[in-house]
């Protein structure tokens, strides 16, 4: 028997006013079938529930984009899931925050590309550096738990002091300092925001300084990316092991990279998500260790990190069953090192905006 | 932040205490994770749902577990609470 899922990722729209170069959403998000319906979602909560979900992630795109997010809220609270709001907090009026927090909020996280209006700008391909800032007000007027997010790249990573001090300043309850993950949009990107090794160490140790004289306070999390680390990450702590993702077509994926793998995923509510998470083969197929390869199969931190990010082995390998080259034990580490020597170079470089013309994403 | 008998704690805004018929266990819920809890560790919990001192949450504790030594409940309640304040669960409220 799999472990039951703990966490659901609903992804409600890959619509989005903002268009960072960085988007975890699939570069052929417009290909995808049309959006659920407000009563196919909450079908959806109900039968997560059910399977042992406590927890709910409402994302996007941007979910704010959904005129019956209210619904949902009130639908997740009515069903005692922990409700988190990721956003970018465009576009909102103090009225629905208002009414998303009597709806059952637990938490709001909202994205910052930068504390400089410019930078912000360059970033997220659009001007909304102050109707953020006004959101962040609101959020705390509410009483409403903050967490700030901050994806790190080369054109903010020099920021970390500055955005600490900003999050301090809005009243944030835990900052979020990760670095890019390098799959969808960031990898064709990856030129343009891949750091070098020194800004990332004097980032990585102000932040942790920062953490510990704000513990109690103000939590502060740095994530290295992992091109830059030994080992992997332990990708959504393990295959199908506590996440669920539902992207906007209602595709059951066991995180929201999957979709670009060879499997075949099905459908929800139209499958059951009992069906899909205990007896779909895709599901199956990266839990736990018969699949692996060497160097992974005879590794000791194989427990630990589950031989790193399926997606990225698949990105970068073209075997979904390969060692993350994010490892130094990976016979195609290669793809990372010769990515990040790159990185060390100064020229000018240029971002393809989330949405524009680019690889597999018409228009 | 080390644990001080003088001050007060409670959980952080964020953190909700439930009871899970899934898993037939307590836990704290967050945004990050989840943390399932044993009988002691969730009357730790609830008894932080206000401010209180370490000898507050441990009288609670003596009540409901007379069996236990005053020693070891104090004991568990400082690590307890160490082993929030390090996931970021708790708040000092002075
Ligand atoms: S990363 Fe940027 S563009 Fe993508 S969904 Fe989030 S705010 Fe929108
Ligand atoms: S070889 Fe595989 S299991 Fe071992 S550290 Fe690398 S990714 Fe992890």
């Amino acid at each position: 028997m799999p472990d039951l899922p703990y966490t659901l990722i609903a992804e409600l729209t890959y619509r989005c006013p903002l268009r960072c170069p960085y988007c975890s959403n699939p570069t052929d998000a417009r290909d995808h079938g049309p959006e659920l319906s407000t009563s196919e979602w909450q079908t959806i909560l109900t039968q997560a529930r059910e399977l042992g979900v406590l927890q709910l992630h409402l994302t996007g795109g941007e979910p704010l984009a959904r005129k019956d997010l209210e619904a949902l809220v009130r639908h997740a609270r009515s069903l005692d899931l922990y409700v988190n709001l990721v956003t970018s907090g465009v576009p909102l009026s103090k009225e629905r925050l208002a009414e998303l927090a009597r709806a059952g909020l637990d938490n709001v996280q909202v994205s910052i590309q930068s504390i400089d209006r410019a930078r912000s700008r360059a970033i997220a391909g659009v001007d909304v550096f102050d109707d953020k800032r006004q959101v962040l007000e609101w959020v705390k007027a509410l009483g409403l738990p903050l967490t700030l997010n901050v994806v790190l790249h080369r054109d903010n990573l020099d920021e970390v002091e500055a955005l600490i001090a900003y999050a301090e300043q809005v009243g944030a309850d835990r900052l979020e300092l990760a670095n890019t993950q390098y799959l969808g949009w960031a990898l064709v990107n990856r030129e343009a925001l891949l750091p070098a090794r020194a800004p990332l160490i004097a980032a990585h140790t102000l932040a942790s300084k920062a953490a510990q004289w704000l513990a109690g306070r103000m939590e502060v999390l740095f994530v290295m990316p992992d091109y830059h680390t030994r080992h992997p990450r332990a990708c959504m702590d393990g295959w199908a092991r506590r996440f669920l993702h539902i992207a906007p077509d209602g595709t059951a994926l066991p995180c929201h990279a999957a979709r670009s793998l060879p499997l075949t995923f099905l459908r929800a509510p139209e499958h059951s998500l009992a069906e899909i998470w205990h007896r779909s083969p895709a599901f199956e197929a990266f839990r736990g260790q018969a699949w692996m390869k060497p160097p992974c199969r005879d590794c000791e931190r194989r427990e630990q990190d589950f031989g790193g990010c399926r997606c990225q082995a698949f990105a970068l390998t073209g075997d979904p069953a390969a060692t993350d080259p994010a490892c130094s034990l990976s016979p195609h580490r290669k793809r990372v090192t010769d990515a990040r020597a790159q990185a060390g170079e100064q020229r000018p470089r240029r971002y393809l905006y989330r949405g524009t013309r680019g690889p597999g994403a018409p228009g | 932040m080390t644990i001080e008998p003088a001050r007060r704690y409670q959980l952080a805004d964020k953190v909700k205490l439930v009871f899970d018929s899934n898993r037939k266990a307590p836990m704290l819920l967050y945004p990050e994770r989840g943390l399932s809890l044993n009988e002691v560790a969730a009357a730790i919990a609830r008894a932080c749902g206000q401010p209180v001192t370490v000898a507050e949450i441990a009288r609670i504790l003596r009540e409901r577990f007379p069996e236990a030594s005053p020693q070891t409940i104090e004991q568990d309640v400082i690590a307890f609470l160490q082993e929030l304040e390090r996931r970021g669960l708790l708040q000092s409220v002075g």
